[in-house]
Order: C-alpha cells, then sequence, then structure tokens
C-alpha cells in the first residue's frame, strides 16, 4: 500500500518542488473524479425519502411487473427526480466553473468571472423578461416555445450582452481588455435596472417566481433541462479545452502569445463565445447561481497551478463535486423544504471573494 | 529595396498611432550572423519600429523575414522562425520559472525526456541554473528579464533552419541587469549570431553596443539618423546630434573600441 500510493505521491511533490507541477496535476484530476463518483452517490442517497440506490440500479432493467409497491415509488424517485437533478448539477457545476477559470485567463485576472462581466446578468434580465412578460407581451413566444422560453431567454439575454460587450470593447479587430471589464460593469448595472423596471409590471406570484429563480436552485431538474444544457455545456467544454494552450501563452501578455504563434483574437472570440454559451445555458436551468467559477478555479490554481491543460479539467470536476455538494446539504438542512442552492454559494463564495481581494490589495493596489 | 533569402528587410516602414507618425519611412536590411543594435533617445521610435518588424502593430510599407514578407506568415510559422524579448512581462498568474520557460517550448514541443535537460540549459545560459523550482513572482526584476531570455531561446533554440537563419529579436535584453550580466546576456546574443542567426536589438547603453554591434542603427524621431559599422557610426558630431547631447567618441588604447563619457559635456 505504502508502495503504491505514498512514494509515486513523494515523486509528484517533489517533481512540483522542482518546478514541474503537471503530475501532480494529472493525480489531482484522478482523485477529483473518484470524488465526483462518491458525491453523486452521496447525493443519490440522501433526501426526504430513503432509498436504497444500489438496489435501484440493480433493479434498473427489470420489467414494472416485478417491483412491489415500495420499489416502484423508489424507481420513480430515483430516476425522475434525483438522477435528473444530480446530472442538472454536475453539468451547471462543471459550467460555471470553467466559465470562470477560462475568463479569468482570457482577461488575465483572477477575479474576472462572468458573474462580473455582465453575461449572468444578461442571462437574467432574459429570463426575466420572460417570467413577468411572458403571459403579457412575450406571450406569442411562449406559445412557440413551451417549456424551453425560459432556458431559451436567458441564453439569448446572455449572448446579446457578450455580443454588445464585444463590440463596444472591440476597436481595428483587437479587444482591450479593460474596456471590456468596464463595459461589463456598466451592461452589469443596465440590466439590472431594467430588471428592477419589469418588476413595476409584475404582479405577486411573477415577483415570488423571480425571487426564487435568481436565488438559484436545482429544484425543477427534468431530463429535458438536462439534455438542454448537457448539449450546449458540452460542446462549449470541447472548445475551451483546445484552446488550453493559448490560454497558457496569454500568461505573458496579448503581444508576447502573439510572438509565440497563438492567434490570439481567434482566441479571444472562441472563448468569450463558449462561455456565453456555457454562462446562458446553465443560469437558464438554475438560476443566479454564484461565486463557483471564482472559488473553484483558485482553490486548484493554489494546489495544481495555473495550466490551462490541467486546470480546466479539474475545475471541471471540482465545480461539478461542489455544486452536487451544495445541492444535497441545500435539499436536507431545512428538510422537507428546500433552500435555494444560490444562498448557499453566496455564502462560502463571498466571502473567499473577498479574501482573494485582501490578499491581493497589496500585490496590485486595487 | 534588395531582399536577399535570409534577411530582415525593411523598406519605407512608417508607423502612425492615433493620427501621429511615430516612425517614418524607416529602410534598412539586417543580415544573419550578425548583431543589429537600434539606438536612439527616448522617444525616437525604436521600439515602435520593433513592434513593426515582429508583427505587433500595423505599418504602411514592407518588413521581409528571409525574403519572404510579413504578412505571408501564418503566426505558427512566424514563431518558429523569430522569437521576441518584450521590454517587461507581467504574469497574470503565479507560475514557477520552469512553467514560464516552458511556454517557449509550445511551438516545437519536445520529448518529454527533453524538455527538463533544455530548460536546464537554457537556464544555464543565462546564469539562473538551480531557479526552475522558484516562483517567478518572487525574483527580482533583472532575473526575471533572465528567466523570460531563456524562454525566448528555447524558442529558437537551434540558430538557423536549414539553410535560413532565425531570429532573436530583443527589446532592451539588458535594462535591469548589474554590468556582469549585461556582458554575458549580450554574449548570448552574439554567441546566437556567430552560429548563424540573426539578433535584432534595441539598447541604451552606447559602449555595449559599441563591444557588441556587428551594424548600428540610430534613430531621431522616427527617422533613421545612421546605418553602418560602429567605427562609421561612431563620430562626435553624429551621436551628439542623435542625442542632442555634446559626447565625444574615445578611444581604448588596447581593445580599439571607442567609448563614451557623459563627462565630456562638462568641459
Amino acid at each position: 500500500m505504502t508502495a503504491l500510493v505514498l512514494q509515486p505521491l513523494r515523486r509528484r511533490v517533489a517533481a512540483a518542488q522542482d518546478g514541474d507541477r503537471a503530475p501532480l496535476a494529472r493525480s489531482a484530476i484522478a482523485l477529483l473524479t473518484v470524488l465526483l463518483v462518491c458525491a453523486v452517490l452521496v447525493s443519490l442517497s440522501s433526501g426526504a425519502l430513503d432509498i436504497p440506490v444500489f438496489k435501484v440500479m440493480a433493479t434498473a432493467f427489470d420489467p414494472q411487473s416485478v417491483l412491489s409497491g415500495e420499489d416502484l415509488r423508489d424507481r420513480i424517485v430515483f430516476f425522475q427526480v434525483r438522477l435528473p437533478r444530480v446530472c442538472l448539477g454536475a453539468l451547471v457545476g462543471a459550467s460555471l466553473a470553467v466559465s470562470g477559470a477560462v475568463m479569468q485567463g482570457l482577461f488575465r485576472n483572477p477575479l474576472a468571472d462572468p458573474g462580473i462581466i455582465g453575461v449572468s446578468s444578461g442571462a437574467g434580465l432574459g429570463a426575466a423578461s420572460f417570467i413577468i412578460l411572458g403571459q403579457s407581451w412575450l406571450a406569442p413566444v411562449a406559445a412557440v416555445l413551451g417549456v424551453f422560453s425560459l432556458p431559451v431567454s436567458a441564453f439569448l439575454g446572455a449572448l446579446l450582452v457578450t455580443w454588445v460587450l464585444y463590440r463596444i470593447g472591440t476597436t481595428n479587430g483587437l479587444s482591450s481588455v479593460a474596456t471590456m471589464l468596464l463595459a461589463g460593469i456598466a451592461i452589469s448595472a443596465l440590466a439590472m435596472s431594467m430588471v428592477g423596471l419589469l418588476i413595476f409590471y409584475a404582479d405577486d406570484q411573477q415577483l415570488r417566481d423571480l425571487t426564487f429563480w435568481n436565488l438559484g436552485s436545482l429544484a425543477g431538474a427534468s431530463w429535458e433541462k438536462v439534455a438542454t444544457c448537457a448539449v450546449i455545456a458540452t460542446a462549449a467544454l470541447g472548445v475551451v479545452l483546445s484552446l488550453s494552450r493559448g490560454l497558457n501563452a496569454l500568461f505573458l501578455g496579448e503581444a508576447a502569445a502573439g510572438h509565440l504563434g497563438i492567434r490570439v483574437q481567434r482566441l479571444k472570440t472562441l472563448a468569450i463565445v463558449a462561455v456565453a454559451a456555457a454562462t446562458g445555458s446553465s443560469v437558464a436551468v438554475s438560476g443566479g447561481i454564484g461565486f463557483v467559477g471564482i472559488v473553484v478555479p483558485h482553490l486548484l490554481r493554489l494546489t495544481i497551478g495555473p495550466d490551462h491543460r490541467y486546470l480546466l479539467p479539474a475545475s471541471a470536476l471540482l465545480g461539478a463535486v461542489m455544486l452536487i455538494l451544495a445541492d444535497t446539504v441545500s435539499r436536507i438542512i431545512v428538510s422537507p423544504a428546500e433552500l435555494p442552492i444560490g444562498i448557499l454559494t453566496a455564502l462560502a463564495g463571498a466571502p473567499f471573494f473577498l479574501w482573494v481581494l485582501l490578499r491581493r490589495r497589496g500585490l496590485i493596489g486595487l | 529595396m534588395i531582399s536577399t533569402r535570409s534577411d530582415l528587410s525593411v523598406g519605407g516602414l512608417s508607423v502612425r498611432l492615433s493620427g501621429k507618425a511615430i516612425v517614418s519611412d524607416v529602410t534598412f536590411a539586417a543580415g544573419p550572423g550578425k548583431v543589429c543594435i537600434i539606438v536612439g533617445p527616448n522617444g525616437s521610435g525604436k521600439s515602435t519600429l520593433l513592434k513593426a518588424v515582429t508583427g505587433e502593430t500595423g505599418y504602411d510599407g514592407e518588413v521581409r523575414l528571409n525574403a519572404r514578407p510579413l504578412g505571408a506568415y501564418a503566426p505558427k510559422e512566424l514563431a518558429a522562425v523569430r522569437a521576441v524579448l518584450p521590454q517587461h512581462t507581467q504574469l497574470s498568474f503565479p507560475l514557477t520559472v520552469k512553467e514560464v520557460v516552458r511556454l517557449g517550448l509550445q511551438t516545437a514541443p519536445l520529448m518529454p525526456g527533453d524538455v527538463r535537460d533544455r530548460i536546464g540549459e537554457a537556464l544555464d545560459r543565462v546564469d539562473m541554473a538551480g531557479f526552475e523550482g522558484r516562483a517567478y513572482q518572487s525574483l527580482s526584476g533583472g532575473e526575471q528579464q533572465r528567466v523570460q531570455l531563456a524562454r525566448v531561446l528555447c524558442q529558437v533554440w537551434q540558430p538557423t533552419v536549414g539553410d535560413q537563419p532565425r531570429w532573436l529579436i530583443l527589446d532592451e535584453p539588458i535594462s535591469s541587469l548589474d554590468i556582469r550580466h549585461q556582458v554575458l546576456i549580450m554574449d548570448v546574443a552574439r554567441d546566437f549570431a556567430d552560429r548563424g542567426g540573426g539578433v535584432l536589438c534595441v539598447l541604451h547603453d552606447l559602449n555595449l553596443t559599441a563591444m557588441y554591434a556587428d551594424q548600428v542603427l540610430v534613430m531621431k524621431n522616427g527617422r533613421l539618423l545612421a546605418d553602418g559599422p560602429v567605427a562609421e557610426v561612431y563620430r562626435d558630431e553624429l551621436v551628439s546630434d542623435a542625442f542632442d547631447f555634446p559626447l565625444r567618441i574615445g578611444t581604448l588604447p588596447v581593445a580599439d573600441v571607442p567609448f563614451l563619457l557623459p563627462q565630456a559635456a562638462r568641459d
């Protein structure tokens, strides 16, 4: 056992001290994969109803007629409620964490986040527009899109903001990071004030829906949502993983990355579109779950270093683990009621964000 | 403008930034096997000229690298024939020295076993051997500059590819170094040229320029004031005119290398 685990671990730590954190990062990814499996199992077996997870999985392919009433109930809760919820949690957590990591790499700032440049606010405005105007002005849209109306409007909001941001921040084919960050702040404020205006039109039920959607929750998980999110998130994750080397070169700045043979403008365009898609689809299905994109990449950089070839897959895994666990806690802590998961992530994430800010204050004169 | 197969040639180059001409009508050719040094007062357009040559900024006129126009290179091809050392490099995230140098190997990846040796050798050349595990941000300015040079050397490790030279483009590579390391780094550039590569470098130190340059370009107000070997360019009136400052060239009897001292302005 010692020879199998401890000695390779010692070698990896030694390599990390020698300046090469790649072996350590590969081990971390393996470890996180194991953690994800554990988190999924824990989440599947916790909740108001006590379900024998392994029994349900073992009898998954048995015909309904041989199951007792209790087994049938367990099967329905397992496959129609818990499993889609865990899948959705994993997808949203992975999307948010990777979006955060990519944005930070792109803006060369560990505090950048889709929430900060306004992508999440845009998605929020899209969703709020639908929640409040869905039965009046936007009724024809609702008639066409049906259950997908809310996800699609949030997604469109995110894309619209990203596009506007990109047009404002880009001159002569080159985008300035400072302009984009400041424009993001302005656009966030604009989106928020428009949500505020919409609230004047809202009735009590709509206000309630909006508030709960805004706090963030995975409670409405369904296989349709999982499918929508899975398609968009997988495509976006695939794109950003192929950009790892380019994002690494950006450590040195845009000009130096260009000198290393990176097509910087193409890199930025692809990364921004991918992040908008991943963030838009996550916000659409789960509402405002904040700070995952800040906390996860930051914790990983402290241990395995900032190399995006390892940071991005590790962020996806840790983001999934953290959101699944946060969702599990939010389900059982006030059982049988549920705490919106956004409250939990903000409770943990906001102080963390301040801590990062304070640690950096001396370094960059914030 | 004549351009041989293995030159870095610049013809009628002008750069305008927000309506103002920073570089006007600069024409020169730098050859392989030579160290070409650009000097001139602050704001004379040296760095902008370098930025045009590396393709970092837009320009009017022509820049050819090994007879091929700069625009005809794909970014990856360009990265394989020339490496650029910027004046300052600020990292966005905490990397180790080894990780910084490894970025220079992205364009032409080595076998995993060779990476470690190559990085070690590159650090050794810039007198930073054994610093692999140190955090880049914990180093002094001069040490950081030398680590960056090690990264740039990794990108163009062999000074030639086939019968074509590779190019080292250095923007004030020794600005924050002590005198021993100034000489050591210029020796690295000299060695790169001696082995068939080309070096284009901006320097402020006129004495080191005299020691190392095969060709000196003097810039003033965005124009090329002089272009030639040290012996031709280092004349009292020319240098004094370039810097708007009375300077007198002296020569050490031993080495026959010209030097100049700011004290000469006092008499």
